[in-house]
């Protein structure tokens, strides 16, 4: 894949990725994608996210966020690997979050902070994609393109992240796949 | 390569397996459900699928895998099919 499809991924909105409605998609946007290796997020936490949660976003949601990264990273792999668009993908198949091992939390995340989700492709076979994820939260106050924007890197262990960077989740083995629509809608 | 040499691999490949039930693999046959009848979690058909194909030397086809249920004798015809084709 060139640097310029690469770019095109990156540059994709979550919504046209995820089958999700606006309001449950806790992707704002990808920042680096390597086919072989992972996917980079992040999401600004919004009040609607915390409402009824004294302005804490919930330790699921962390994982859902997490998790649609996961699952992005899985559509983009199997779109290449079929080499369709993403909407041509979505009329044969459902990315589908299907599981997850541990999750192991370090802090907790406030409305307006950041979180940056770095998801670390562990497997990719028969459709299916194993992920780990280190979620991240940046403070209200950083922008995170300042560090994300210009990511050279093709190892994802190769990235350094600034020092404002507080890691909050460690999340193992999150599951996607691509589901072909009849093995789903059997009724 | 008879479907009992398949049926034998697959036992070598679940016995390794932490989430099966070792008890319940006794027993098992072509009938047999691997998720029903030998606890195998449904996220794990692919890893098992993925080293089936490690044990009998073959390559499936996604839409092949895409086509399989949990029936062991599933897995067993996939591996039979594919062998024919090499």
């Amino acid at each position: 894949m060139t640097e310029l499809e690469k770019k095109g991924w990156v540059n994709t909105a979550p919504g046209e990725i995820l089958v999700h409605g606006p309001s449950k998609i806790y992707i704002d946007r990808y920042w680096w994608f390597e086919p072989e290796e992972g996917l980079i997020s992040s999401y600004k936490v919004q009040p609607k996210d915390v409402a009824d949660h004294f302005d804490v976003f919930r330790g699921v949601d962390i994982i859902e966020s997490a998790g649609q990264t996961g699952v992005s990273a899985c559509a983009i792999r199997e779109s290449v690997k079929q080499e369709k668009s993403i909407d041509e993908l979505k009329k044969h198949f459902r990315i589908a979050f299907l599981g997850m091992g541990e999750a192991r939390f370090h802090g907790f995340v406030r409305v307006h902070e950041t979180l940056v989700s770095i998801c670390s492709i562990n497997r990719y076979k028969f459709r299916q994609m194993h992920v780990s994820c280190k979620v991240y939260k940046v403070p209200a106050d950083k922008d995170v393109a300042a560090s994300l924007s210009e990511l050279k890197q093709n190892k994802i262990v190769d990235i350094k992240l600034p020092a404002e960077y507080e890691l909050v989740a460690e999340l193992s083995d999150i599951i996607g796949r691509a589901v072909p629509i009849n093995k789903i809608y059997t009724n | 390569m008879t479907r009992q040499d398949v049926l034998d691999g697959i036992v070598r490949i679940l016995k390794e397996v932490k989430t099966v039930d070792q008890e319940a693999l006794k027993n098992i046959s072509e009938d047999s459900d691997f998720i029903a009848d030998l606890g195998l979690p449904s996220t794990e058909m692919i890893n098992i699928i993925a080293k089936a194909e490690d044990e009998f030397q073959l390559e499936f086809d996604d839409d092949d895998v895409d086509a399989l249920d949990s029936k062991v004798s599933e897995t067993i015809d996939l591996v039979m099919r594919t062998q024919q084709k090499k």
